[in-house]
């Protein structure tokens, strides 16, 4: 593996309450470029407030969001797409009655800053770079597909095929997998592994399938309460016994509560 | 091949429509040709109101106050101020377009329906102002008495003038529509949160179509004075504000020209129906109820799908 890799993400003590409710304490996390993270955690833990409050769709209470050295705390969503940091989310967010291809390109319009172009064609831009892009994720056969129409497994990787039209360094993944058959599961993590060897991408995943993060992730980060229980390698978090006793154990209690969609 | 079939036919369609209308007035008498100027100041209107509702996805209440403020811009600038007609007529959009940001600047804090209420409640507010500043609107009075130069005084030179400017306000709102902006304006529409994630600043472009809708609202306002030859507080009434939502939903907010076919046919209704009955507005209403239900793409948005299905259709056969 490569040596002392930067951190594309630094995560400096974020705190959010809801209320009196703390949401996130004390979070803090490095996520070092060209790799894979993984925040995992029961329901409730924290985790999607935490994408939420990074990618600026909620407001940080207290402390910092540093993306390649600046601080981006609480800029507004459309602000952090641009620099250079693109989401996908956990509840299916397309543009539904657009086509498959209109939906990628639509980001990439964004990207190429010609949102306020009343002058050129449509046509002339980025028409080409939403192909590939659908090519590389597998939708190509259904660029003209009305969005809203497809099966539920591809507009999940319609999902991160918008948040990919943005060509971010850094990609928060919300879930990526859920609601998906083994099969569907699979692919997408090969998919995922591909974006970081090819496209030298940096991942951060939320994820509940165990399978699918351990398989995947060179750091997990364990989220319990809103607090960051543990963080480290795979086999380190496998073995912390906090985690276990927390998390790990309650997975086996409650398989059935795991499984439920949030 | 199919391809340019069609493309073939709607050239014909457009040579048969340039043809008809400008021949109209050399067959057709006279109430017909201020009724069909009417006609094309009320399809501008509901075309500058969806590119908010239809394009955009923002349902504003508002408009009748900015149809209004056009008309009325235009009247107090030749009537009070005895400017030339074309000094008053440019001006008319964009003092409407300038009252449209700073009424825009507060409504797109709100989301839904809190924005409609608000875009309401300015309306509203330029209804009431209209009425109660007698000196510079006359009030309940209006402001009678326009007067416009001779080459535009009969009602076929008038057609064709106030046509023209239509047209032009039609290509441009298409112009737009067509754009890559009118292209970021419907991702708006699609999903707002996403469109954030993507890079988008929407509350900025939500009110850049506002403003845009409100300068061609000013111009169909504007035109709409010439054509009364005055301004009249009812310009500006709450009902004027549903007009162009009835033709939207009508014709198809979704299909470019569906609103120009909606506002036709809700004219043409209003007109004959009218003729008949007293109660219009129930006729109207329980258009409305059946549309809603049966016809939810309105009519041009649903025969475009059906098109649409058929040519898939066909292709799948051929492929």
């Amino acid at each position: 593996m490569v040596a002392a890799r930067e951190d594309i993400l630094k995560i400096d003590s974020l705190f959010k309450f809801f209320g009196k409710l703390p949401a996130l304490q004390h979070v803090s996390f490095v996520v070092q470029q060209g790799s894979i993270t993984s925040v995992i955690g029961p329901n409730g833990a924290g985790k999607t407030t935490l994408f939420n409050v990074i990618t600026g769709h909620l407001s940080a209470d207290g402390g910092e969001v540093i993306f390649k050295g600046k601080d981006i705390t609480n800029f507004p969503p459309h602000r952090v797409n641009r620099m250079g940091l693109s989401r996908s989310f956990q509840i299916v967010n397309i543009f539904p009655r657009f086509t498959v291809f209109e939906n990628v390109h639509a980001s990439i319009i964004s990207k190429m800053r010609r949102n306020s172009s009343l002058t050129t064609s449509l046509h002339d831009m980025g028409e080409e770079e939403a192909f590939l892009i659908l090519q590389k994720v597998g939708l190509s056969a259904h660029a003209g597909t009305v969005a809203g129409t497809l099966s539920y497994g591809d507009q999940r990787i319609l999902e991160i095929a918008i948040a990919l039209g943005s060509s971010p360094e850094l990609l928060l993944l919300d879930e990526p997998t859920a609601g998906m058959g083994p099969e569907e599961t699979k692919s997408t993590v090969e998919l995922i592994k591909r974006l970081v060897t090819e496209l030298g991408l940096t991942v951060l995943i939320v994820e509940h399938d165990m399978d699918v993060v351990f398989s995947i992730s060179e750091t997990i980060i364990v989220l319990h309460q809103g607090m960051v229980l543990a963080q480290g390698e795979p086999d380190e978090v496998r073995h912390n016994e906090m985690v276990q006793k927390v998390y790990l154990g309650e997975e086996i209690d409650h398989v059935k509560e795991v499984y439920v969609p949030e | 091949m199919v391809q340019n079939l069609l493309l073939d036919r709607r050239c014909w369609i457009l040579v048969l429509l340039v043809t008809t209308i400008i021949v109209v007035p050399f067959i057709l008498d006279v109430s017909w040709v201020l009724l069909l100027t009417e006609f094309s100041i009320m399809v501008l209107f509901a075309m500058a109101y969806n590119l908010m509702l239809g394009i955009t996805g923002m349902f504003s209440f508002g408009h009748g106050g900015l149809f209004g403020a056009g008309a009325y811009i235009l009247a107090i600038a030749m009537v009070k101020g005895n400017m030339p007609m074309a000094v008053a007529l440019t001006a008319a959009p964009f003092v409407t377009a300038l009252l449209t940001l700073l009424i825009g600047w507060f409504c797109i804090r709100l989301t839904g329906i809190y924005f409609s209420i608000l875009t309401l409640a300015f309306g509203q507010l330029i209804w009431v102002t209209i009425w109660k500043m007698r000196t510079v609107t006359g009030g309940d009075d209006g402001l009678a008495g326009l007067t416009v130069p001779s080459f535009v005084a009969s009602p076929q030179n008038q057609y064709y003038f106030i046509l023209a400017l239509v047209v032009l306000g039609l290509a441009l709102i298409r112009i737009v529509a067509e754009s890559p902006m009118g292209f970021t304006l419907k991702t708006i529409r699609e999903n707002e949160k996403r469109a954030q994630s993507i890079g988008i600043n929407v509350k900025r472009y939500q009110l850049l179509a506002f403003i845009l809708s409100g300068f061609f609202t000013g111009l169909a306002g504007a035109l709409f004075a010439l054509f009364q030859r005055g301004a009249y507080v009812e310009f500006a009434n709450v009902s004027r504000a549903f007009e162009p939502v009835f033709a939207g939903v009508l014709g198809g907010m979704h299909v470019f020209w569906g609103p120009a076919f909606g506002a036709a046919v809700l004219l043409t209704l209003d007109k004959f129906v009218g003729e008949f009955t007293e109660y219009w507005p129930l006729v109207a209403g329980c258009i409305l109820i059946l549309l809603v239900l049966f016809l939810p793409d309105g009519i041009m948005g649903t025969v475009h799908k059906v098109i649409k299905e058929q040519s898939t259709k066909r292709n799948a056969f051929t492929a």
